[in-house]
């Protein structure tokens, strides 16, 4: 059974471009997980420290569709520019997706919501001193 | 003097003339007070059918109303299992930037689930991670 069976090709390689828009966007990286998140928070945590020294800056989108848990966890540098305000909206965004059944668009929402969030403001001016 | 006068009596036939105007026009319902010939009364209602009538059938409404709002919430929760244990169909997948869609299986039952974990990170710190939970 391939990885993700419950999305269609179609679905993944959206995924996919929604978690490289946002990581384009925001400049830090972003890791989509679907499936089983029994260890709950902590597990979650967990995939997030096993991505070693990456762990600090990535943002960690974890959902169990199956017992209907969303886990939006922010490595320490990342949470300087997501705050866990940011993720419960973010977090909102997506469930009320979840709520109808869209699981594919409701990642999308959610992950595009975090990002734009988290965009360092482009830099208007240089300085001449 | 004769100007008070005259002013009482235009403030009379005013008042008069109002409180005509409002007898006349009420006559009609007035009218409901005795029986006309041919008029057929019906039987009076229960107690018992008032109650079911007014009270009843409005909470029997409500009663269907609020059912109907809640049974697709109860069919939803029934995915779960009793102990909260429910499982994903279908292995795990995994997206981030680097590889397009990849299994993560195996990393997430290595992932030690039964502590929280801390990042250190390059300043030497033990900051536990931020976010958030949700639940739909």
């Amino acid at each position: 059974m391939p990885p993700g069976s419950s999305f269609s090709d179609d679905q993944r390689l959206a995924l996919a471009a929604v978690i490289a828009s946002a990581e384009r966007v925001s400049g830090m990286p972003f890791r989509l997980y679907v499936g089983e998140l029994s260890g709950g928070r902590a597990q979650a945590e967990a995939l997030l420290a096993a991505l070693g020294a990456s762990a600090a800056d990535t943002v960690l989108v974890a959902i169990d569709p199956g017992s209907r848990r969303l886990e939006i966890v922010t490595g320490p540098r990342a949470a300087q520019s997501l705050d866990d305000r940011t993720c419960a909206l973010g977090a909102l965004a997506m469930t009320s997706s979840f709520e109808a059944d869209d699981l594919v668009g409701g990642i999308r929402n959610g992950v595009q919501l975090l990002a734009d969030h988290a965009r360092h403001p482009a830099r208007r001016h240089v300085s001449t001193f | 003097m004769a100007a008070n006068i005259r002013t009482c009596v235009r403030a009379s036939l005013v008042v008069s003339g109002i409180l005509a105007a409002m007898a006349l026009t009420s006559s009609p319902a007035s009218a409901d007070t005795h029986r006309d010939d041919g008029d057929q009364p019906g039987t009076l209602m229960s107690a018992s059918t008032a109650v079911l009538l007014f009270v009843g059938i409005p909470l029997l409404v409500a009663a269907t109303v609020w059912l109907l709002a809640s049974a697709p919430g109860w069919t939803r929760g029934g995915r779960v299992g009793a102990t909260g244990t429910a499982t994903f169909a279908g292995d795990p997948l995994v997206v981030d930037g680097s590889t397009d869609v990849s299994s993560a299986a195996a990393s997430s039952a290595a992932a030690d689930s039964s502590s929280t974990p801390a990042i250190e990170v390059a300043t030497g710190l033990d900051v536990p991670p931020g976010g958030t939970s949700a639940t739909w």
